[in-house]
């Protein structure tokens, strides 16, 4: 068994609604509800989800860019929930994300070059021909030209923007690696060209990748593990074969029926937990729902070894 | 396509929006008197035949001096003028007429009133001027019988200079503030917009007003001046910082400032690269936009006498002598700084206006425009 890089302890993070003059809570939205997750070196992570479930409220409290109401954040068996924002750097150091839209992650005033020579931050000692030659390395290792390094974002596509995201996040050669649906938005040649370059790079630099995506096919491709989020919580975890033989929640089992058949049957739509009834979150939406599920939240049971479902009536399609 | 790119140097978008600017010909010749206007300030005391404290009591309310061409005989030649004789009309007004009999050539590089060039190179040569007993009023004299073209001149140091300035101190400020409230948000957002709002409350020509007199009245020129640029940018930061706080809202939200952020780089240093940097495109505008607010309030203030005092000159105090019906009337140039100012201002307007146009694109995609 592999060393965990990172671990999760009962993360939560609800949002007060304010309402009214005087601005009183009006209940939460629980973006971020109870979650335990745990990452092995080189077991990469995937985590699936639709929009709006709390995938990237996650990954911005992993980096701490949001902070967590309550639970523990622990990287490299380093407590890191508390730490000030001069501790964390040694951190960043090791710990690295690549958002989304690489549309507005790359600061349109800035050349390449500036954009990447930002990451040297955590090389405050090195020299000037020292780090040009790093950055010259780097985007060798994206597979972009050379000559891109004094041009402006606006002047690339959205995948080779994108490598210049990945390249700039990989400046300090980071442990882990968070690609925020880092793919999401490219078209899907671009995006089998950025899933084959992040394999080589795991290949070459040993980084292991929590990966978030609301596409499953992406997540097979690259992930040994899935944890499927609904609501703001964990409700199914396995690797990745298991989950996708043998799904055992009815959400990931919506999820995969949506993914091949095009057409899901889908209750009712609802947009994220405000209300708090106490049973199962995905009740409103359930096929299989009963009366317990209403009453009672499901915890998170593992089913068979290494496979984590939080339901009350699992599926069980073998056999 | 590669080689072209090779070829091509990147172009930075402020590059292109100059490009645009340079298309917009109205804005253009703006730009232009302005250039002149502040080289005109720059060199005002080598343009000016006079030193601004120059007086003549015998040549009050001189008219502007005629340059002659062609000698009395009938020939051309070179500039010059006519001496001057005065006489009293019945209402004991000075009537000027031209001396024929005296002919003053008119010269160039002369050496006139001592200064000091750029402000430390003594010197005493001026562009034009005319041998002494003659005097030449280009645009006329004041009632002190001093040389309103070099009064103008002098003037504009303090006006030009006193707009900059005070939109230089007013948005340093405005940004700074404006990017911390905005970045953080909370109760520091909260405090600092309740303290804009007490300074937007008041009227700002009152404000102002009251700021002046809360100091003594017998300060010198220089005193006056620093304290103006500081009054205006006390009062001036606050609508700055209030639009850059918006914009700093949502320009914190971008990716850009996550990833400088996820990097570990401190906020302030994210503020002063990742958000007031794009707040830029709106400032320039707004900059070019409010300075001829602070020349108008530097006139306001002079022309009431609270201002820049006589013998010191700014457009405003040299306009204070036109406040009467009847200097206006037989002595109507004493307007003239008037319409420097009038030229100023609209000169900025068109230029902001131009300017808007140039930036469009990057305000259009920093998403601050409102159609």
């Amino acid at each position: 068994m592999q060393e965990t890089i990172l671990e999760l302890k009962n993360i939560k993070k609800h949002y007060p609604i304010k309402r009214g003059f005087l601005k009183r809570s009006a209940g939460f939205v629980r973006a971020v509800d109870n979650v335990d997750l745990s990452i092995r070196k080189g077991e990469n992570l995937g985590l699936v989800g639709e929009s709006g479930c709390g995938k990237t409220t996650l990954a911005r409290v992993i980096l701490k860019l949001i902070e967590a109401d309550s639970g523990r954040i622990i990287f490299r068996s380093n407590d890191i929930t508390a730490l000030s924002n001069r501790r964390m750097r040694s951190i960043r150091k090791n710990l690295q994300i690549v958002f989304q839209d690489p549309f507005s992650s790359l600061d349109p005033r800035f050349t390449v070059r500036n954009i990447i020579k930002e990451a040297f931050i955590f090389f405050p000692d090195w020299d000037k021909n020292k780090i040009e030659s790093r950055i010259e390395e780097l985007i060798a290792t994206v597979i972009l030209p050379k000559d891109s390094l004094g041009r402006y974002p606006y002047e690339f596509s959205g995948g080779e923007r994108q490598r210049i995201a990945i390249a700039r996040s990989l400046v300090s050669n980071p442990e882990l690696l968070i690609l925020d649906e880092a793919v999401s938005s490219l078209d899907v040649i671009v995006q089998a060209q950025i899933l084959e370059l992040l394999k080589d790079l795991q290949k070459r630099l040993g980084l292991t990748y929590l990966f978030i995506s609301h596409n499953l096919r992406i997540i097979r491709k690259i992930c040994s593990q899935v944890a499927v989020m609904y609501l703001g919580k964990i409700v199914e975890k396995a690797s990745t074969e298991e989950l996708f033989n043998n799904p055992l929640h009815p959400y990931t089992d919506l999820l995969l029926t949506a993914a091949i058949k095009f057409k899901a049957e889908v209750k009712k739509e609802i947009s994220a937990s405000t209300d708090s009834f106490g049973g199962c979150c995905f009740y409103p939406r359930c096929n299989l729902r009963q009366h317990i599920c209403k009453q009672q939240e499901p915890p998170l049971k593992e089913l068979s070894p290494g496979h984590f479902v939080a339901c009350h009536f699992p599926i069980n399609k073998k056999p | 396509m590669n080689n072209n790119i090779g070829i091509n140097k990147s172009k930075s978008e402020f590059w292109l929006s100059i490009q645009r600017l340079k298309k917009n010909s109205l804005a253009l010749i703006c730009l232009w008197i302005i250039v002149l206007l502040y080289l005109g300030a720059i060199f005002a005391d080598f343009i000016s035949p006079y030193s601004y404290d120059n007086e003549a009591r015998d040549y009050s309310y001189a008219p502007p001096t005629k340059i002659h061409f062609i000698s009395p005989s009938g020939k051309l030649g070179c500039p010059f003028i006519y001496g001057m004789s005065s006489s009293f009309d019945e209402y004991k007004r000075r009537i000027y007429s031209e001396d024929k009999k005296e002919i003053y050539p008119l010269k160039f590089f002369v050496r006139g009133d001592k200064y000091r060039f750029l402000g430390f190179i003594p010197a005493s040569i001026h562009l034009f001027g005319v041998d002494s007993k003659a005097r030449i009023f280009l645009w006329g004299a004041d009632y002190r019988g001093r040389d309103l073209f070099s009064r103008v001149f002098y003037g504009s140091r303090v006006s030009l200079s006193i707009g900059f300035l005070g939109v230089l101190i007013s948005f340093f400020i405005g940004l700074i503030v404006g990017g911390i409230s905005g970045y953080y948000g909370g109760k520091i957002d909260n405090l600092i917009m309740r303290a804009c709002e007490m300074i937007m409350m008041i009227p700002g020509f009152y404000l102002m007003l009251a700021l002046r007199a809360a100091f003594p009245p017998n300060l010198n020129s220089l005193q006056v001046y620093i304290l103006i640029v500081l009054i205006f940018s006390f009062i001036g930061w606050a609508g700055m910082a209030r639009v850059i706080r918006g914009m700093s809202i949502s320009l914190r939200e971008r990716e850009y400032v996550l990833a400088a952020k996820s990097l570990g780089i401190s906020d302030l240093k994210i503020i002063l690269r990742h958000i007031l940097p794009h707040t830029m495109s709106y400032t320039i505008v707004a900059a070019s936009m409010s300075i001829p607010g602070f020349i108008l309030g530097e006139s306001g203030l002079s022309l009431i006498g609270l201002g820049i005092q006589d013998p010191h000159a700014s457009w405003g105090n040299l306009l204070s002598e036109a406040m009467g019906i009847m200097q206006i009337k037989f002595y109507p140039w004493i307007l003239l700084p008037g319409l420097f100012i009038f030229i100023t201002v609209i000169a900025f307007n068109v230029l902001g206006d131009g300017l808007r146009d140039a930036l469009d694109p990057m305000l259009k995609e920093e998403g601050l425009k409102n159609e």
